[in-house]
């Protein structure tokens, strides 16, 4: 009998359909593959997978059934084998020469990234270089670049794509527990009796949890659903309740339901009482009865009138939320987070929790879901930002600086007592000619920052000397480069990955890194020892890196230090506090009872030991406008995001032929009411302007879209949404508001 | 020509009538299902969208079917599937 590779690719394609039922199959294990455990490489999911090899290549990908994902994978994972042969993946250095990039070897380009960085920092100081990171690369990569420009070189101008992406809600998470991260998990999701999903279209950007809701609402009784959101998107059709609001009007909705929940009892006294202080500004230095006199302020139909959503609505969904004996989950990204007050929308989010008491028990949680794949475990619990130290430590804190020196093993005083730059000011010191040299890698600002084509103009001037190490070219960021650095890509190579619920795990190499390409680890390490720092960056394999890290984590609020290699490989991912060997890790922190930090015999069920007093602060935020509204010259709300098939910049996803016949050029979603007033049909190209920049886009006419608001893909490179957007930051989080500006729209080509 | 290994979820008590309407989804075999509201499928279709376009179609066809799934997707590259597209060139 002969079995053909059709017939066992087919086999393999059932087995896994049948697992995912949980039913029994003939599986097929053929000679000569080989599965390795992995972690799939876009969203902050996390999901787990197999990757199989034949023949040195990655052949195909499975999902792990053992993992959180169940098996399931969304369509973008499953074609992760077709980025490593990209046609467009980086094979070897490049150098640009006479104003072209040409081919170099290793040592070329390296010794010209050293005597570029030396030259700078001799001439300017060590706060003239930078580095650009990403929440796409591994632990240990993220480590070892933070390591080398805060300890080494001696500049905390470290920064990264999860400034863009995830900093609000690090602001929310600090301010309102004084630690990041999470304290559920996603298994809340199956104890929801309401979920809340707050500027999030999960059914398209984290489709595997948003699958866990789906079932969570098919299975649950009387499970309810309610989606805050401006566009009616596919997230909606799980919804009971959508409500649709003028975008940046979200905060007066959100003190409009805790206004409800007091005005009718649904507060969790004891929990107030026992667990709770109330701020505004930066001090907690408020009472329950101010916060019950700052939310008398906005009813219902104040909010109604300030937001265009219905005022009934707002009281709905705070009469769910609240139900006494009901759990509640609360999910959300950047929607909330991509705004100039995106931390104050977060402790708005967190206040529902708290004032409820609706937190640390299964099924009621505040969830920010994440970005990007290691924004988490590499850039926020790493400390990889440039106010940040590593496991919750702050640059402006003498005795955190202390603490770390002394792990290092450097000179007191090495780690400068000053915040290094944020995203935005890093790039305006660069376009003030003040950085002299910028390390770029696995990342793309040169399409992804707001109001790109400003930075992309100072970055053109070549006064700054722009070093990119990257999987693949060209991007938009490594044409404008000076070096680029070949990097090696997800399967080949090796570390940890830590996804929105504080799980860690390890991604295995599967294949060898194609061509000339290496791990970022292996480049990092190499320049440490070309700037002369050596020492500071010793290890021989990330692994190695790994050790040093659970010291740095030993004994913080995010203690891992149990977490050997050893532990990560053979679980299906592990969610920390995890403080010694064997330990399971924890579901819930601060939960007595689950959180290994919290004393056995704590007298109350939470303990919020994040903060010196251990109370948790509700935050008194008034309803401000965004820092750009429509007007009679703009006289729309522009807005951007994801689409299901494709992730960021699409420098992966667009690889993928599948994906690319599918939206692979960004349109712009109008409302049909619009589009009849502008004279424009769904085909037609229309010109988007704002203030800043303008761009051509294909116009799509949906009823979904708001009448007002434009929305448009962000994946597209060619027709780039962020030549549109505006590059002002949230004071607290310094997170640009790429969500909301102001634009007008018109015809330029009929369809 | 691709191969693919699908969940198709369902509301509630739908997947038996789902899966009798989708007998003639072409390149679509039902190979079993929770009685309630899964089915697991095995695709084959060309390359160049077909998955999402399946995908696509089901949900939007389907009032019932809440999303579908894959749970392995592989490319068979020694035949391509007749009319199957031919992918642009990367960006």
């Amino acid at each position: 009998m002969s079995f053909t590779r059709r017939d066992f690719l087919k086999a393999s394609a059932a087995a896994s359909a049948l697992a995912g039922l949980g039913l029994p199959s003939d599986a097929l294990a053929a000679s000569g593959e080989r599965w390795v455990k992995s972690v799939c490489r876009y969203c902050g999911t996390g999901c787990g997978l197999y990757v199989g090899v034949r023949d040195g290549k990655v052949f195909a990908v499975k999902g792990d059934r053992d993992n959180h994902n169940r098996g399931l994978l969304c369509l973008k994972g499953f074609l992760l084998p077709q980025i490593m042969t990209a046609p467009d993946r980086c094979l070897r250095p490049l150098v640009r020469k006479g104003g072209k990039l040409v081919p170099a070897s290793w040592d070329e380009a390296m010794a010209l990234v050293a005597a570029r960085f030396k030259a700078a920092i001799a001439e300017h100081g060590p706060d003239s270089v930078g580095f650009y990171g990403s929440g796409q690369g591994l632990t240990e990569e993220t480590y070892a670049a933070n390591k080398l420009f805060k300890a080494g070189i001696r500049t905390n101008n470290v920064e990264g794509n999860p400034r863009l992406c995830m900093a609000s809600a690090v602001g929310g998470y600090v301010s309102t527990y004084g630690k990041d991260e999470p304290m559920g998990c996603y298994e809340d999701i199956d104890h929801a009796d309401v979920m809340l999903l707050v500027g999030s279209n999960a059914a398209e950007a984290h489709p595997i949890v948003f699958e866990r809701m789906a079932r969570r609402k098919q299975t649950g009784r009387d499970v309810k659903v309610i989606v805050l959101d401006p566009r009616v998107t596919p997230t909606s059709r799980l919804a009971d309740l959508h409500i649709s609001f003028t975008p940046g009007t979200d905060l007066a909705i959100l003190n409009a339901m805790a206004h409800v929940l007091v005005a009718e009892g649904l507060v969790d006294e004891e929990f107030v009482k026992a667990h709770l202080a109330f701020g505004e500004g930066k001090e907690s230095n408020k009472s329950w009865a101010d916060y019950v006199a700052f939310v008398a302020g906005y009813t219902p139909a104040r909010a109604a009138e300030i937001s265009g959503a219905r005022a009934e609505d707002i009281v709905t969904a705070a009469r769910w939320f609240g139900e006494k004996g009901r759990t509640a989950t609360s999910m959300w990204t950047m929607g909330l987070n991509q705004r100039t007050k995106g931390v104050w929308a977060n402790n708005l989010v967190h206040n529902l929790h708290l004032v409820t008491g609706k937190i640390g028990v299964p099924g009621s949680t505040p969830l920010s879901l994440t970005g990007q794949p290691n924004a988490c475990g590499g850039v926020r619990d790493g400390g990889a930002l440039s106010h940040l130290l590593p496991y919750g430590r702050l640059v402006a804190n003498e005795k955190h600086r202390a603490e770390m020196e002394k792990l290092w093993n450097v000179p007191p005083g090495t780690i400068r007592p000053e915040n290094g730059l944020a995203t935005m000011d890093l790039f305006k010191a660069l376009e003030d000619g003040k950085l002299h040299a910028l390390y770029v890698m696995t990342t793309n600002p040169g399409q992804s920052l707001p109001n790109v084509d400003r930075w992309r103009k100072a970055l053109e001037e070549r006064r700054t000397f722009l070093v990119v190490a990257e999987a693949f070219h060209p991007t938009r960021t490594s044409e404008l480069a000076d070096v680029v650095l070949p990097a090696a890509l997800w399967a080949e190579k090796e570390g940890v990955y830590g996804c929105t619920e504080r799980r860690y795990q390890l991604l295995e190499q599967a294949v060898k890194p194609a061509g000339a390409a290496r791990p970022d680890f292996d480049i990092l390490c190499d320049l440490a020892r070309r700037l002369g720092h050596g020492k500071l960056l010793p290890w021989r394999k990330p692994a190695d890196a790994w050790e040093e890290i659970l010291t740095l984590c030993k004994g913080t609020a995010y203690d891992f230090s149990g977490m050997s290699r050893a532990a990560l490989k053979e679980a299906h991912g592990l969610l920390w506090p995890l403080p010694s060997p064997g330990h399971p890790g924890t579901k819930r922190r601060y939960v007595k009872g689950e959180d290994p930090l919290v004393p056995a015999d704590h007298p109350q069920r939470v303990k919020f030991y994040g903060r010196p007093d251990q109370r948790a602060v509700v935050w008194l935020r008034p309803q401000q406008p965004p820092a750009e509204v429509a007007d009679a010259e703009y006289p729309f709300h522009y807005t951007t995001g994801r689409i299901i098939e494709h992730w960021h910049t699409g420098t992966m996803t667009r690889n993928c032929r599948e994906l690319r016949d599918a939206n692979y050029e960004a349109v712009a979603e109008l409302h049909p009411d619009d589009g009849a007033k502008l004279g424009i049909r769904t085909g037609d190209r229309v010109k988007i302007t704002s203030r800043r920049g303008a761009e051509t886009f294909r116009a799509r006419l949906t009823p979904g879209a708001r009448p007002g608001l434009v929305f448009v893909h962000m994946h597209d490179a060619e027709h780039m949404c962020n030549r549109v957007t505006i590059e002002a930051v949230d004071p607290v989080s310094k997170q640009p508001e790429f969500k909301i500006c102001a634009v007008k729209v018109e015809k330029v080509e009929t369809a | 020509m691709i191969v693919a290994g699908v969940i198709i979820e369902t509301a509630p008590g739908a997947a038996p009538r789902v899966a009798a309407r989708l007998l003639h989804e072409p390149g679509l075999e039902l190979l079993g299902g929770d009685g309630d509201r899964r089915l697991a499928a095995m695709f084959t279709g060309p390359a160049g969208g077909a998955l999402e376009a399946l995908a696509e179609r089901l949900v939007h066809a389907f009032p019932d079917v809440i999303g579908v799934f894959p749970t392995y997707v592989a490319e068979d590259p020694e035949e391509a599937a007749p009319g199957a597209k031919p992918a642009r060139d990367p960006p």
